[in-house]
């Protein structure tokens, strides 16, 4: 372990408030109160963990569709599973994996690295989770019984329209997609609210961790964003319904087909750096760890976020060259899509001039950081080849996106995902993650994923399209194939590795201590795992890394209640305190709220009375939610505004 | 790391393996076509530059890794200024480079764009290309009203004059299919209510495969295209050939008794074959069935016993397809399929 | 309960446990909200003028042919969507009333450190339910039932079926949603009005209260936007 700094004394407060913080913030025991929570712990890392599940799930699909392509006309699958399964797979990583893991890091990870002790609104945070569980075994129940949607996950009208996708699959799609889509802006609008809010005092903006500002950003635009795919589907289920049968993406009665791809786009283009801005965020934090000293250039990497957020939403026709669009307006999405690459660049700059500047220290959370330049860039700069309008109509469409996509995702997003969760397993958990076992599964996972698809850009360039569930043997690309399909075991093998020493780790592991990486931000300046409180007295911060800067003389906050739920609010710019909030307790109506919610959207997969009727239930549920309960009043004082702490701006 | 550099290094050579290798019947860096050969050009820019790149910052970050270990672990929270403002120089230089880069690639797309988009159309051939679940129904039209008779339909094989610009007119009748022949051209979407184009000129004789790029349900992996580029002779012979109606069959002979079998079964409901009764518009133009070397939208070599499977049990072959099975006595099929065979 | 600890300390027991508007997170809240609903609405539209630029300048809405005589341009009746943005917009300063009362409600009851008016000394406490505050909230909750009502007879003075056309579908659309929208906001006002009702209007009911009226200028807004496009577009273009 890297040596922690042995001489910062954690603040003290006694043994009676401890106690009774731990009685106030503590869910209920037993199955109720698993149900009931509002522990933003516990909600983050059970985003997290069902996320992993799905990673699982749509894993388990992609093996079996690399089974099929693995030779030639191959009897592995049928056209009509393969359809199936390659539908679910992008759907599952999309919708259920790669965006709520991230929430689910986000809603873990913000309150403690703003130093409060949960995130702003509880119960709603227990809504979303639940609607996002249903929403994934809708589809999971729907691909079990034959009615998986296999129209592609960017289901593409007139194909999943009403007269060329008969039966209900489409259906399935869209009301799960809306359904997990409120879970998501559920949880945005939390993550905004808590880092706006409920910062420690003197943490200014210009003091806030990357990550809370990636988080953000990142919830913004899924504000922006998550809407056009539930109005895009919503207007789908439209069309499809009997009874209802509008024409939205009818041609023959003035709907547009190309309606529904720029809707859709529009949503599906931010939805990637959605995806992937939380992953900068979690390389913005692992990497000053890791070279024992600040982050170069914050400025510039949060103004490039920024940045980032504002020309992602500019680039979606990028999406749609191979369309009878007029060419001028392909030619600036192609000036946007390569301008894009400005601010991303600006990242990688910095980070690696924050490795130029440090002392490194290769531990398996770097290994990942590494495996992420190897990988990324690649995938970036094969998007740089796709910005271009005339290489992207000829390989759109074909293996070569795939091999983009997947670099992208992988190696932008999932690598560094892997890197926080060896980096914050030892908080979750208060155990470390075995090192060496660490080793074998970044190699493991590193080749495996260079070996399926690396060779996916060949294919592309030598004609293979996406989404074909066979090819003849004189078309020559069984050879690449077998190799991607060997890959995609081994990259199997890598994760499966991850989950067995996760789950031994937790008995067996290397207890951790608060802070087994030395590192600077405020979650680790408490035990490990954090108590339900997170922290006994609030901290207060004068910089950037508040561990690292603490010599013992930074102030806490003391006099907020003990016996129940309050926390601090400071204000947004220079986080001066402001008041205190009284948060909400453990209540089983989220749950109820999210169980008539998904009623609604499997009733609407079937009949459109299920919005009027299953509206007064969710109305029902959500009127008991806010209904006021017999709380303990917060107590009122005199009332003086207190000093803030070393005055707010660097 | 010694492992990191050989990770590297094969990939490069994988990378590098692209342009030499492969396929190249379907190659995007096989170019036919003056398009294709333009874009291949393009392709090869930015290929180099991104290689470039990729190998600067894996050298920086490379570099870093050998020179930066070992030290204190004491964080530094305020590194020295010097340091940092000649960091500070190094990004913004490289910010600044990556800007130039960016530009200079935005121009040679445009460039190649205006390019490959300005294909003067000399010459009138027009051929109708409409997209179909699962097949491609490829319509030469006559510009001449006087000759509209020399106006043909067949199937997926497309026959075009070498070093002649062809303008093909795209649509679908049914979803949204994508019309792609990577030797010749990037593709174009075919879009039902939406009338597309591509211009295209094959500048050396062969033959190119194209597969529709647009996933169009359970049969997309199997609807392949041929595009066959030839001799300005040849094509006018091929063109002359398939202007003329069917063969006739001699009285009384096995032909004869299958076109029989053909026109009273369900077959004719949707196929045509000119000059005979058969008028179906739904499935492929038979009239010239035996002059295609593949049948099934380019999934198998046109045999008579392939063909015999594919008219009795075509969900065997590819499932899902719109074509209903056709059980058929022996007797009925063998000359049945002697019919088929005499389609040329 | 004391706390030790070895480093100074800031006392926030002497800061305020409530305030109103955007100091608060569910202000913030219900602006993320409102957000969400304004992308959502101005997507539609989007949509709307995109489909728009598929027909002939003059031909939209689009001809009606299945009634008898077909109507060339079936633009919807103008008298019950006018009528109802008119009221729509009435409420306004009925709930900016409303809003303002309950604010002042709030200001006393903070400077008197109590959380409701029954906690407050008994000579100077503020009434437990104001009149404007009660009077207006179910004004605005009858106007808003008139409203829904008005809407629902206005989906078939579009003169087209739902499922007719395109145009059709989305004109329903912006209609009905919005009418989801008055919906929820008149059963919260009702909810709210049952809640002072039973209770008092302390602290927390006049910061909900509020909040809502907010979302209500909001809604009202949004309906004003719908009502130019969905009425006046087809005849100006």
């Amino acid at each position: 372990m890297i040596a922690a700094r042995p001489d910062h004394p954690a603040p003290e407060p006694d043994d009676a408030a401890r106690a009774a913080l731990a009685r106030t913030w503590a869910r209920a025991p037993g199955l109720y109160g698993w149900i009931t929570t509002t522990s933003h712990k516990d909600i983050g890392l059970r985003f997290v963990v069902t996320a992993f599940v799905f990673l699982a799930l749509g894993g388990i699909l992609a093996l079996a569709m690399r089974l099929q392509l693995a030779t030639p006309q191959g009897r592995a699958l049928g056209p009509d599973a393969y359809n199936q399964f390659f539908t679910t797979h992008g759907t599952t990583m999309m919708f259920l994996f790669a965006v709520p893991v991230m929430e689910g890091m986000g809603l873990y990870l913000v309150p403690l690295m703003v130093g409060t002790r949960n995130d702003c609104f509880p119960l709603l945070m227990n809504f979303g989770y639940y609607c996002y569980l249903f929403a994934g075994l809708m589809l999971y129940v729907a691909l079990v019984l034959n009615t998986g949607p296999d129209m592609g996950w960017f289901s593409y009208v007139p194909l999943s329209g009403p007269d060329y996708s008969p039966g209900k699959r489409v259906d399935v799609w869209s009301q799960m997609v809306t359904l997990v889509e409120i879970s998501t802006l559920v949880g945005a609008v939390e993550i905004i609210a808590t880092a706006f809010k409920l910062r420690a005092p003197g943490m200014s903006l210009n003091r806030i961790p990357l990550f809370v500002w990636t988080m953000v950003v990142t919830s913004f635009m899924i504000v922006f964003a998550m809407p056009a795919v539930m109005l895009s589907s919503t207007m789908l289920a439209a069309d499809r319904l009997t009874g209802i049968s509008t024409h939205f993406y009818n041609q023959a009665e003035g709907g547009d087909a190309l309606l529904w791809q720029h809707l859709f786009w529009f949503f599906a283009h931010p939805e990637v750096y959605i995806i992937f801005l939380p992953a900068t965020g979690f390389l913005a934090t692992i990497i000053p760890t890791f070279t024992r000293r600040t982050i170069f250039g914050y400025p510039a990497l949060v103004l490039s976020l920024v940045a980032t957020a504002f020309i992602g939403f500019g680039v979606w026709v990028h999406h749609m060259f191979a369309t009878p669009l007029p060419r001028v307006g392909q030619g600036v999405f192609t000036g946007a899509s390569l301008m894009i690459v400005i601010p991303n660049g600006i990242q990688i700059f910095c980070w690696v001039a924050t490795l130029w500047g440090g002392r490194i220290r290769v531990r398996t959370p770097m290994l990942f950081v590494l495996g992420f330049f190897a990988a990324f860039l690649i995938g970036g700069l094969s998007g740089v080849l796709l910005a271009s309008v005339s290489i992207d109509v000829q390989v759109h469409d074909t293996f070569f996106v795939v091999a983009h996509l997947h670099y992208v995702l992988i190696g932008g997003a999932v690598f560094p995902l892997l890197a926080a969760v060896y980096y914050w397993y030892p908080k979750w958990t208060g155990r470390m993650l075995g090192e060496r076992t660490g080793w074998v599964v970044f190699w493991l996972v590193f080749i495996g994923f260079n070996l399926t698809f690396f060779p996916m850009h060949h294919l592309g360039i030598w004609g293979m399209p996406r989404r074909v569930y066979t090819y003849l043997p004189e078309q020559g690309w069984h050879g690449l194939n077998l190799v991607a399909t060997v890959g995609s075991w081994v990259l199997a093998m890598g994760l499966l590795l991850l989950v067995v020493n996760a789950w031994w780790s937790r008995r067996y592991g290397e207890v951790a201590g608060p802070d087994p990486w030395g590192a600077g931000t405020l979650e680790w300046a408490t035990e490990s795992p954090p108590p339900p409180y997170n922290f006994a007295s609030l901290p207060t911060v004068r910089g950037r890394e508040p561990v690292w800067e603490d010599d013992g003389t930074t102030p806490v906050v003391t006099g907020l209640a003990t016996d129940t739920r309050e926390v601090l609010v400071t204000t947004l710019h220079d986080a001066a305190p402001d008041h205190r909030y009284h948060m909400a307790g453990d209540s089983v109506w989220p749950f109820l709220a999210a169980l008539a919610t998904a009623g609604i959207f499997v009733g609407l997969i079937f009949h459109p009375a299920a919005f009027p009727i299953g509206s007064v239930a969710t109305g029902l549920a959500i009127i008991g939610w806010f209904w006021p309960s017999k709380e303990p009043e917060p107590i009122h004082h005199e009332h003086e505004r207190p000093a803030v702490p070393d005055g707010g701006g660097e | 790391m010694n492992s990191r550099a050989a990770t590297l290094a094969a990939a490069m050579a994988l990378l590098a393996a692209a342009g030499c290798a492969g396929p190249e019947r379907h190659s995007v860096v096989d170019p036919a076509g003056v398009q294709a050969d333009r874009i291949h050009g393009l392709w090869w820019l930015y290929l180099a530059v991104c290689v470039a790149v990729y190998v600067l910052v894996m050298a920086a970050v490379a570099v870093a890794l050998v020179r930066r270990r070992g030290g204190s672990d004491q964080p530094l929270t305020a590194p020295p200024l010097a340091a940092e403002v000649r960091r500070g120089i190094a990004v913004a230089g490289c910010v600044g480079l990556t800007v130039v880069t960016l530009f200079v690639l935005l121009i040679a797309d445009f460039v190649t764009g205006r390019r490959i988009d300005s294909l003067a159309r000399e010459g009138t051939l027009t051929v109708r290309v409409t997209g179909h679940q699962w097949w491609w129904e490829v319509r030469y039209e006559e510009s001449d009203p006087q000759q509209q008779h020399n106006a043909f339909t067949t199937a997926n094989e497309i026959h075009i004059p070498t070093g002649r610009a062809v303008r093909f007119e795209l649509e679908s009748t049914d979803v949204i299919h994508s019309f792609w022949v990577p030797n010749l051209h990037g593709k174009t979407d075919m879009i039902p209510g939406h009338r597309t184009k591509t211009d295209i000129r094959a500048d050396r004789d062969g033959e190119f495969w194209g597969q529709c790029a647009e996933f169009c349900g359970h049969q997309h992996a199997n609807m392949r295209l041929r595009v066959i580029a030839q001799p300005e002779a040849e094509f006018q012979k091929w063109l002359a050939e398939q202007r003329q109606p069917a063969r006739e069959s001699a009285p009384k002979s096995s032909q004869d008794r299958g076109k029989g079998v053909f026109m009273k079964s369900s077959c004719v409901l949707c196929h045509t074959i000119t000059g005979t009764q058969a008028g179906g518009r739904v499935g492929p133009d038979l009239t010239h069935l035996a002059s295609r070397p593949r049948i099934a939208a380019g999934t198998l070599e046109n045999t008579r016993g392939n063909l015999a499977e594919w008219v009795t049990d075509p969900h065997g072959i590819k499932p899902g397809v719109r074509m209903p099975a056709n059980p058929l006595a022996p007797e009925d099929l063998h000359v049945l399929l002697d019919y088929l065979e005499s389609l040329k | 309960m004391t706390v030790t600890a070895t480093r100074p300390t800031i006392d926030a027991s002497r800061l305020p446990a409530e305030v109103r508007d955007g100091r608060t997170p569910a202000w913030w809240g219900n602006v993320l909200f409102m957000t969400i609903e304004t992308t959502t609405v101005a997507l539609l539209l989007a949509s709307y003028f995109y489909l728009w630029r598929n027909y002939p300048q003059d031909q939209w809405p689009p001809p009606q042919g299945n009634t008898d005589p077909p109507i060339l341009k079936p633009v919807p009746d103008l008298l019950l969507g006018t009528v109802n943005v008119l009221l729509l917009v009435a409420t306004v300063p009925l709930m900016r009333l409303v809003d303002r009362r309950c604010g002042r409600q709030f200001d006393d009851l903070e400077k008197l450190h109590a959380t409701k008016p029954s906690k407050a000394p008994p000579g100077k406490r503020p009434p437990a339910r104001p009149r404007v505050v009660m009077y207006g909230m179910l004004a605005v909750f009858a106007l808003g039932c008139i409203s829904l009502v008005l809407r629902w007879h206005e989906f078939p003075a579009l003169n087209v079926r739902w499922n007719e056309n395109a145009y059709a579908s989305l004109v329903w659309s912006l209609l009905g949603l919005h009418f989801v929208y008055i919906a929820i906001e008149v059963v919260e006002i009702a909810v709210l009005f049952a809640w002072a009702a039973l209770f008092e209007v302390g602290e927390n009911q006049a910061g909900d209260i509020i909040l809502t009226a907010e979302y209500w200028y909001w809604t009202v807004g949004v309906g004003v936007v719908i009502y130019a496009v969905v009425y006046w577009f087809p005849r100006v273009v």
